[in-house]
């Protein structure tokens, strides 16, 4: 009986131990990780945000978590928002202390890919699988209205207060794309306005200095290759359509110098003059492309090799900054404190 | 009735006496200890010499022709302790010996029999890392697939994607599920497609016992035995003059229920079995998401058949026993394949369809010291996956057929020379129904093992056993492989005994079909000229068997494996591409204590250990990191309480924090869990219906866990059944 007793109240102890909270020590993100200047880095494998403090030139990886297949992040009046297609949500974080907000649930079978701000009560998400854009009130976080767009609506951007979401036409692998499409929506009440034809399979949508929207277009990645398409806001018409080739998936706009920068994986991004359509460098650094951003120089993520590069406008690299794993999507905080 | 025995033992063999000059006989009986019951089928040789036999129905045996000499006799038989025996025996002298056999207490560690080495040995002797759920373990743990059966075993590692039914793959000391041989009845059901087995696919039901190998086994099994061997033992077809039939029912929390019987006849050297399992689950356990709130965890239901049919024959007229082993099994099922929570797809489905035609024929060849072995099988596996929620509605459908076929013999010279061999040819075809492909892999084979069996006369040391294997491979699509491996054990003692083994060898896993010959899309393409992943192995070890209470025995094993070649689909330019770039070095320490408090009445079984499993590759933010899904610590116990027909069993599973990505960051990581489980058995027996009625709690006290990210499982489940067990004797004027 005596052997018994013993028995038991280890295996009692065993279980009582395995309840406690010391199985998940609690977590605080580090010091320095509020900076008021700072690249966000959305790290696609480890499913979490590194930030990069530029005025301390340091980095603070995994700050946060996101959710399932990350795609984007957005910062807006000192949040960050992450658009996670697999949890069909958008989680929220204040990043001055790293807390993260009760998401915006978008519903199921959505696929959110990318978010727009349009003013700081509005927020446009465009879904791929659903083939909708959906308009968003931040503060009730709620879904207001679903209006529908195109096959496969990934690209959204906001100019002239219109939304102009992009429509890859993508069906499946044995089937060729679908004529590529941009919808265009009224900012204010989400009426769709119209539909512009642009070149195959429209990614992402940058607007340039001059408050054109150009789309960047991957081709088909085989036979059909790559171009911009560019729209006039005013008459929601493609004023020209520049044949730069190669994959562009995704597009960062300098105004300054009246460059874009299209993300293309392993070659980093194709460089092109905004007005004229000239290609002015290929191969812009050469490695990386997960992730482009124009602020301050030019930012390119590098998925395989988990760094962020920054880039003068010559293609010089200025920085490195080793981040969490593949890194992909960028975005930027300029706020200094006086 | 002492005196009646020997003279009808007399009267047996007589005409081999009187034909017995110089040479020595020895005859005599070999009985239970406890019962005084003849044992049949006991193997009796003389250690060093070819001469041996076993004893017929009543328990009699006769060596005749023995030149005269020293000898030591050795009877051995499953479940009892082996015998030895000092002989001296003078020219035409006839011995008369009375045996006395010991079943085994412990049916655990000592003298259980196990086929890890290919053959039939003691657990005791074969070097390797073996694990043993025997049937009695299985009655008491009720499980409802293979996932179930496996989850208590130290070093194993169940990847459970949620509730019953649900995908679950296993681990063995730190490995991919893919680096998990596994066999049914010594046949590979690996899937050639993706490489791995889902455990909730081959149904419990017919399972007799299961043999858990780790460490590296390519030597032995060719591809695949990176982590180690799961070997399950089918039942045999029913038993001599006998007629047995089994109804078992189960009805379960979630909406679950299972129907099962089974048919089991013999007669005539003739056996038969046919049995049938039917299961129904829903699936809908509540659970709590990511953000707090209370759900249902719909589309997770599951509804399955299996049949199995086996029918054996023994040439019992031979002295050489030939028989054949014929078994066919089909199983298939539907199933909801809700994904994860996040994404959760509420109505894609999944169908599976496995069919296995085996036959076995084997035959000792010209004496009892030789065992040859032609085994062959077919195997058919279909799988389709239906989803219209996702960004690229999917409906995949892929089927594979394999074909092995294998000479395996066995032949023990000497105790120095115990060897097995053989050589087979496997070959895969798979066909991907979308795009009208088809793959095929032929794989040829050889292989040999020796077992050389050296005993000592000294006080303490008893035998070192050592063991070189050596395997070849010849693929089709990939480089041909050779697999050596060297292990020993060293037992001391006797009644205090203590094992040492030690393992060295190497390993690999083939390339799937889905690594070389994935279609090229706009996004992934295959690679076919990957190379196999390889495994260099070691591992050591101790094992005490010490009467302490009423039986202690513990085991420790340090293992250590070095991979290279690991495949990984990474980004390569534009596309995922699988490669060849991963180095990980997995180690740590398998701990397992049993120990019989009370005989008979109470007993405990505890298993500790330790992993550690690194990424070596060349990523920076991964190096030196912890591989996903591999608990650093886990533990499991269990507290087993028997009186007469009742059982009674609490069993535990703590499971440490694991990382979810490879860069292991803490706030991704999924917190270590506990889970109790509770069942009580009654099993009383009424003349010849034997009835077991069980009542399982698990998860008892209602645990909120995960063991993959994003995919919660049940809380607290009740499962109850009731099985009804018909034996009739069929001849029963013989029998009486």
């Amino acid at each position: 009986m005596k052997k018994l007793t013993i028995m038991l109240t280890v295996i009692l102890t065993v279980i009582a131990f395995s309840g406690c909270d010391w199985f998940k020590p609690p977590y605080t993100p580090p010091t320095g990780a509020d900076a008021n200047v700072a690249v966000y880095v959305l790290n696609s494998g480890s499913t979490s945000i590194s930030v990069i403090d530029l005025e301390e030139d340091s980095v603070y990886n995994n700050v946060a978590t996101v959710g399932t297949w990350p795609n984007q992040l957005v910062f807006h009046d000192g949040k960050l928002y992450c658009v996670n297609s697999g949890s069909n949500n958008i989680t929220i974080y204040d990043v001055s202390t790293w807390e993260a907000e009760t998401p915006i649930a978008l519903g199921i079978g959505h696929n959110p890919m990318n978010m727009v701000i349009y003013d700081d009560a509005t927020a446009y998400v465009s879904c791929s699988v659903s083939n909708k854009v959906l308009k968003i009130d931040l503060d009730s976080k709620t879904v207001v209205r679903e209006m529908k767009a195109g096959v496969g609506c990934t690209g959204i951007a906001i100019a002239n207060a219109k939304v102009y979401a992009a429509n890859t036409g993508y069906i499946s692998w044995d089937q060729p794309y679908m004529t590529g499409t941009v919808t265009v929506f009224n900012a204010v009440n989400g009426d769709s306005i119209k539909t512009i034809e642009v070149a195959t399979n429209p990614q992402a949508i940058g607007v340039a200095g001059d408050g054109k929207l150009h789309v960047a277009a991957a081709g088909n990645w085989f036979d059909i290759p790559g171009a911009i398409s560019v729209i006039d806001p005013e008459t929601d018409a493609v004023s020209a359509t520049y044949p730069v080739g190669s994959t562009p998936g995704s597009i960062a706009i300098d105004e300054v110098n009246n460059v874009a920068y299209c993300g293309i994986w392993g070659a980093g991004a194709l460089a092109y003059n905004t007005a004229t359509g000239t290609v002015v460098d290929e191969v812009f650094a050469g490695h990386g492309g997960s992730g482009v951003l124009s602020f301050d120089g030019i930012w390119i993520s590098d998925w395989d090799a988990d760094m962020v590069y920054k880039y003068n406008s010559e293609g010089t690299a200025v920085d490195s900054f080793l981040v969490g794993d593949s890194p992909s999507a960028l975005a930027f905080r300029n706020e200094p404190q006086e | 009735m002492k005196r009646h025995f020997k003279i009808l033992l007399i009267s047996c063999f007589l005409p081999v006496l009187l034909l017995a000059r110089e040479e020595a006989t020895v005859i005599g009986t070999i009985s239970d200890k406890e019962s005084g019951s003849p044992l049949i089928a006991v193997n009796i040789y003389l250690k060093d010499t070819v001469i041996g036999t076993m004893t017929n129905d009543e328990g009699c045996f006769i060596i005749t022709d023995i030149p005269p000499g020293n000898y030591e006799l050795i009877a051995s038989m499953i479940g009892y302790e082996k015998i030895v025996r000092i002989l001296r025996l003078s020219p035409g002298e006839r011995l008369q010996l009375d045996i006395l056999m010991k079943q085994t207490v412990l049916d655990y560690g000592k003298n259980v029999m196990v086929t890890a080495s290919r053959t039939q040995k003691y657990i005791e002797e074969i070097p390797g890392s073996v694990d043993l759920i025997s049937q009695e373990v299985l009655l008491n743990r009720n499980p409802q697939d293979l996932g179930e059966a496996l989850r208590d075993i130290k070093g194993v590692m169940i990847k459970s994607y949620g509730g019953l039914g649900s995908s679950q793959m296993i681990s063995l000391r730190g490995s991919s599920s893919e680096q998990v041989l596994v066999l049914i009845d010594g046949q590979r059901v690996n899937n050639a497609q993706n490489g791995y087995v889902d455990l909730s696919n081959i149904p419990s039901n017919e399972i007799e016992k299961i043999e858990v190998v780790k460490g590296a086994n390519s030597a032995l099994y060719g591809s695949d035995a990176v982590g180690g061997v799961i070997n399950i033992i089918t039942k045999k077809a029913g038993e001599k003059d006998m007629l047995g039939i089994t109804f078992k029912g189960m009805l379960g929390s979630f909406h679950s229920r299972a129907l099962e019987s089974s048919l089991r006849y013999g007669v005539k050297g003739v056996s038969l079995r046919a049995a049938y399992k039917f299961l129904n689950s829903l699936g809908d356990f509540p659970y709590t998401d990511n953000y707090g709130s209370p759900q249902v965890r719909i589309n997770s239901d599951i509804r399955s058949h299996s049949i199995s049919g086996r029918l054996g024959y023994v040439f019992s007229n031979s002295d050489m026993k030939p028989g054949i082993d014929l078994k066919y099994t089909h199983f298939r099922s539907e199933k909801g394949a809700p994904g994860t929570i996040e994404p959760y797809y509420y109505e894609a489905r999944m169908w599976d369809r496995n069919s296995n035609l085996s036959l076995n024929i084997n035959s000792k060849v010209f004496d009892q010291f030789n065992d040859i072995r032609f085994s062959a099988s077919y195997q058919t596996t279909y799988n389709r996956y239906l989803n219209n929620e996702m960004l690229v509605p999917t409906d995949n459908s892929f089927a594979t057929r394999s074909l092995n076929s294998e000479i395996q013999g066995h032949s023990v010279l000497n105790s120095y020379l115990m060897l097995t061999y053989g050589i087979g040819e496997h070959t895969s075809r798979m066909d991907n129904f979308q795009q009208d492909t088809s793959y095929r892999r032929l794989t040829y084979y050889a292989f040999i093992l020796n077992e050389s069996d050296i005993r000592f006369d000294g006080r303490y040391l008893r035998s070192l056993i050592i063991s070189p294997s050596i395997r070849y491979d010849s693929h089709s699509d990939f480089n041909n492989v050779f697999s050596p491996k060297i292990g020993f054990v060293l037992n001391i003692g006797d009644a205090w005994k203590t094992g040492i083994k030690s393992n060295f060898g190497l390993s690999y896993r083939a390339p799937t079909f889905n690594d070389l010959y994935w279609p090229e899309d706009a996004y992934t393409v295959g690679n076919p000229d990957l190379k196999p992943e390889s495994g260099m192995d070691f591992d050591i070890g101790a094992r005490l068997q010490y009467p302490v209470l009423d039986g202690l025995y513990f085991e420790s094993v340090f293992f250590h494996n070095y991979m290279t070649n690991l495949i990984i689909w990474e980004s390569s330019g534009e596309k995922w591409k699988p490669d060849n770039v991963d180095v990980a070095r997995i180690y740590g320490l398998e701990n397992g204590l049993k120990l019989d408090i009370i005989n008979g009445y109470l007993s405990t079984d505890i298993n500790y250990t330790y992993l550690r499993a690194i990424n070596l590759s060349q990523n920076v933010t991964e190096y030196g990191k912890q591989l996903v899904y591999r608990p650093r610590h886990s533990i499991n116990a269990s507290l087993t309480g028997s009186y007469k027909i009742f059982t009674c069993q609490y069993s535990l599973n703590i499971t440490g924090k694991r990382y979810t990505d490879r860069s292991n960051v803490e706030l991704n990581a999924l917190p270590a869990y506990a889970v109790s489980d509770l069942s009580f058995s009654i099993r009383p027996r009424i003349r010849s219906t034997e009835l077991n009625v069980n009542l399982q709690i698990k998860n008892l006290f209602n645990a909120d866990y995960r063991v993959m990210k994003n995919l919660p499982m049940p809380g607290r489940e009740f499962r109850m059944s009731l099985e009804v067990q018909l034996n009739q004797k069929t001849n029963k004027r013989r029998v009486s």
